[in-house]
């Protein structure tokens, strides 16, 4: 939602270590993030934070999984991939490694994906071919929206 | 004929004897209360205090490094330490703000190279640069001001602008600037609109 965006950070961890010099931390263990409805789960997560609470993050994980409700709708995007560079400032993420995006029945999979939560657009690139390899595709699964009931009730008029 | 002497010595009962003696006089040993030396060594009494105690620590270029003060300082000889009262350790750092570690106690070990402060700690750095200030509360914590790091076990609480962590468990390395949370991490950060 666009309002996590301006709600506390809270990040719970097992172990933690900050360079107060740099204002860099590193927390590992079970690691949970969550600001507002935005909720993300990983094995290890390097921040970056500033003065005004903005925050960037590098979370890593088998996988690493993300959550969060969308605006006015209750429905929820749900992501995971190997690895997730969150923007807390700008709102945005970037998964890499065998990412997944799934919203209500829609689902996209590709190597990497860009999830914008202002716009709450999302782009996604398949892997480049390598050494012979063919590259990773992408896969998107788009359910189609089916007609709302009170428009199937309604008597059809003509003859 | 010595011989004959010598077989006819009843040799079990006295090993029996000399065995029930030496078990004697081990018990008697052992009950015995231990003498009370009279130079009242063994007892924890000081044998100097210090009122408004001051010491500076000077690098070996001549800066001072650490100061350490305390309302009154006892000092006990059977453990070779010192016990402060209200006492401040003030870390100095060329080109950045002194830390400063305040507690009701403190114990300086025989090495004098070891303080625990105890009895609710605080150690606080004013803001520089971009930085805003650095507080760290818990309940006690060992210093070592010659190696400018300090430890401690219990529930600590850091805030620094807009960032609040909760630990079980800490180390800070005033050097290096590294600051280690090793159980049960908890973190805030408070968004600036928030």
């Amino acid at each position: 939602e666009q309002a996590d965006r301006d709600k506390p950070i809270n990040i719970e961890a097992d172990q933690g270590m900050s360079d107060m010099a740099n204002s860099t931390s590193r927390y590992e263990g079970n690691v949970i993030i969550t600001q507002g409805t935005l909720r993300l789960r990983a094995d290890r997560i390097d921040v970056q934070s500033d003065k005004a609470g903005k925050m960037l993050a590098q979370a890593y994980g088998k996988p690493v999984t993300f959550r969060q409700k969308q605006d006015q709708v209750d429905e929820y995007i749900e992501a995971q991939a190997s690895r997730i560079d969150y923007d807390s400032g700008k709102n945005q993420l970037k998964l890499t490694g065998d990412a997944r995006v799934k919203r209500g029945g829609d689902e996209l999979r590709g190597a990497v994906i860009f999830y914008d939560a202002v716009s709450q657009q999302y782009s996604v690139q398949g892997s480049p071919a390598t050494g012979g390899k063919s590259g990773g595709r992408v896969h998107a699964v788009i359910q189609p929206k089916t007609a709302t009931t009170n428009d199937a009730a309604k008597p059809s008029t003509t003859p | 004929m010595r011989f004959t002497l010598f077989k006819h010595v009843p040799w079990f009962p006295l090993a029996v004897l000399l065995l029930l003696a030496g078990l004697s006089f081990w018990l008697r040993q052992i009950v015995q209360p231990t003498k009370l030396k009279l130079d009242g060594s063994d007892r924890h009494d000081p044998d100097y205090v210090i009122e408004k105690f001051v010491a500076t620590r000077m690098g070996a270029n001549g800066v001072p490094t650490h100061l350490l003060t305390a309302d009154k300082l006892v000092h006990y000889p059977d453990t070779d330490t010192s016990e402060l009262f209200s006492s401040h350790l003030i870390q100095y750092q060329p080109g950045l703000p002194d830390e400063h570690i305040v507690s009701k106690v403190a114990i300086r070990d025989k090495t004098g190279n070891k303080l625990y402060f105890d009895k609710g700690v605080t150690m606080s750095r004013a803001g520089y640069a971009k930085k805003p200030a650095l507080h760290i509360y818990t309940t006690n914590m060992t210093v070592w001001p010659e190696e400018k790091r300090m430890e401690t076990d219990a529930v600590v609480v850091l805030t620094e602008g807009t960032t609040k962590i909760t630990a079980q468990g800490l180390t800070y390395n005033q050097l290096t600037k590294q600051v280690v949370f090793k159980h049960k991490v908890r973190v805030v950060l408070l968004n600036r609109k928030s």
